[in-house]
């Protein structure tokens, strides 16, 4: 890549610093679902875990794929939604069982 | 590093000034503010800069959502300074490479990664599988990645976590029939008419929301612009009666200044206030909780300077961010584009206006009528930030507007505001077990389904028995719709 053509990086993800160019690469190479992407490139895996890129990573890749956006499967998101401290956490009064939330399907 | 609420808004108490340390030097800075805004007054723009390009960043979200305003603060690293209140005696520091190397190693790696090529950072150093643990122990350390300040270089080392931060006191609020996330008007009009105990939590400190905060703002100034734009006039009567009508429900309890920061529990969520975190569950879980900045995707969009209008919502009115005889660029259209027009303008700013919609107006003609220099027609191409902390914006001409300058058109500004859709929010719906689906139309992540509806709340039942209602922008749906119960 040239100089010139860093100059013109379109920053699909801030925080891992995940270019369009970058993800366009790594959907070339092969990696063609969202949660192959996310690992390959690192796209989502950031401070944000994705508020900034996701949706505009999926229609990207749906624009790639020639799908409809809405078949495009979402990477998992796991909590917290924000970062917490670990004191914060222990601060919390948990029952036995109470560690689980819904969006676990396939144990990615 | 506690998270202290802030206050709300800034005084104009220039008087009591706080000094704080920035990377060895002493800033003297308002107190009451965070500590993202306190150095952009004093001039810093540039926070951090990005780990593999090296790209300069700044205060950008200004919700404690991104990466672009962490620095060390007291020896704690990666703390969000948009939501760090200043405290007199501050030790702040950056935290990235240049903070290792000092600046000119940081221009040198920032002029490196130009030509890295495309996928460097996670194909390079893999192969052989043999000797990427050496890799990962010589060449990762050699960019500053994972350093952590030591007393050679005179930082204080990392500080014990005081005990006092652990959380005990009131960690479960209990089962409410119903939780509310987002007190704009969406969530207020939501509880109003809800029965049973209800939770409404809200980030911003007032029942509202941030553009009543911003309209209340607008209303105060003897200007009289508010009264120019019948659509923000008409906005702001409809988010006070909203505010209103909270208090005839008295099953409502109102948390402001507060989170919802998980979606832990099949049917419970975590919230946080300043330092602490509760748990809290519900037969019902309404998600108003609106929608997050659009920038787009174009070459530039991660310059400082740059936000979106709830950023900038935020940094104006809870933040006091000084903007009198600063230069701004505003793009786009809609409710929010005239509301951060209108109040940049009531702060003193210089407006450069590029609309993007038709239809607007009488908006059009209440800016022309206020002198706001205003151009439409053109196509965003590029925002790059230039020297002397300014960004410059530029333009294509489309059809038959000819840009000032030839072909492009440029406008220099200290700040930069894309007043895109925003994407509704979806994280805690999707951690709760939420079937979403992308759907363009509705900016982003909406719950599958809902665009063949003309429903203002759709309703989606959670794996653990729950139901979660989304409502308002969290829906898809426009600032200036109104849900109607």
């Amino acid at each position: 890549m040239s100089a010139r053509s860093a100059a013109n990086r379109i920053f699909l993800c801030r925080c891992e610093d995940v270019t369009l160019q970058e993800f366009h690469q790594a959907y070339k190479e092969g990696f063609t679902e969202m949660e192959s992407l996310k690992r390959y490139t690192g796209l989502g895996t950031g401070f944000c875990q994705g508020k900034g890129c996701l949706s505009e990573a999926a229609g990207e890749l749906a624009e790639l794929r020639g799908l409809q956006p809405s078949e495009i499967r979402l990477t998992n998101i796991r909590p917290p939604a924000e970062p917490l401290t670990f004191a914060q956490l222990a601060g919390l009064d948990l029952a036995a069982g109470d560690t689980d939330s819904g969006n676990q399907e396939d144990g990615a | 590093m506690a998270q202290n609420p802030l206050p709300n808004p800034a005084s104009d108490s220039d008087t009591n000034k706080a000094t704080i340390t920035f990377d060895g030097k002493a800033v003297s800075c308002r107190p009451d503010t965070s500590l993202a805004v306190a150095l952009w007054d004093h001039g810093v723009r540039h926070l951090s800069h990005s780990h593999k390009y090296g790209r300069p960043r700044g205060v950008t979200c200004a919700r404690g959502h991104c990466t672009n305003c962490l620095m060390r603060v007291d020896g704690v690293p990666n703390v969000r300074t948009c939501e760090t209140t200043v405290l007199p005696g501050m030790e702040v520091n950056t935290q990235d490479t240049g903070a290792f190397y000092g600046a000119p190693m940081q221009k040198l790696l920032s002029l490196g990664s130009a030509w890295m090529p495309v996928g460097f950072y996670y194909k390079w150093f893999t192969k052989p599988a043999s000797l990427s643990r050496f890799f990962l122990d010589r060449i990762r350390p050699l960019t500053g990645v994972g350093r952590l300040p030591d007393a050679a270089r005179g930082v204080r080392a990392l500080p014990a976590a005081p005990a006092a931060e652990v959380t005990t006191q009131k960690a479960d609020l209990g089962r409410f029939a119903n939780i509310v996330v987002g007190a704009g008007p969406t969530g207020l009009q939501a509880a109003r008419h809800l029965a049973g105990r209800t939770l409404l939590v809200d980030d911003c400190a007032i029942a509202g929301g941030q553009r009543l905060a911003a309209l209340r703002e607008l209303a105060a100034d003897r200007n009289g612009t508010l009264a120019r734009f019948p659509t923000l006039a008409s906005a702001l009567e409809r988010i006070e009666s909203a505010a209103d009508g909270l208090a005839a429900n008295s099953a409502v309890q109102f948390m402001g200044a507060a989170k919802a920061v998980a979606g832990y529990f099949p049917d419970g969520v975590l919230v946080r206030q300043g330092d602490n975190l509760m748990t809290a569950r519900f037969d019902n879980l309404v998600w108003a909780a609106g929608a997050l900045d659009t920038i787009g995707l174009f070459p530039g969009n991660d310059t400082p300077g740059l936000f979106g209008p709830r950023a900038l919502y935020r940094l104006l009115t809870r933040d006091g961010l000084q903007v009198n005889g600063r230069h701004a660029v505003l793009i786009g259209g809609g409710l929010d584009f005239w509301l951060c027009a209108a109040l940049l303008a009531s702060r003193g700013a210089t407006l450069n206006l590029v609309v993007t919609e038709s239809g607007c107006q009488s908006e059009v003609a209440a800016a022309v009528d206020l002198k706001w220099s205003l151009n439409t027609g053109v196509v965003l191409k590029e925002i790059k930030g230039i020297g002397g902390h300014k960004v410059q914006a530029t333009f294509d001409p489309h059809g038959s507007a000819p840009g000032p300058t030839g072909s492009h058109m440029h406008l220099e500004a200290d700040l930069a505001v894309i007043c895109n859709t925003g994407k509704p929010a979806y994280d805690i719906p999707y951690q709760l077990g939420a079937d979403l689906a992308l759907v363009p139309q509705r900016g982003g992540f909406v719950p599958r389904g809902c665009q063949e509806s003309e429903d203002r709340i759709f309703k989606q039942a959670l794996p653990g028995g729950a139901e979660i209602s989304f409502a308002g922008e969290a829906l898809g749906l426009l600032p200036t719709d109104q849900v109607k119960s």
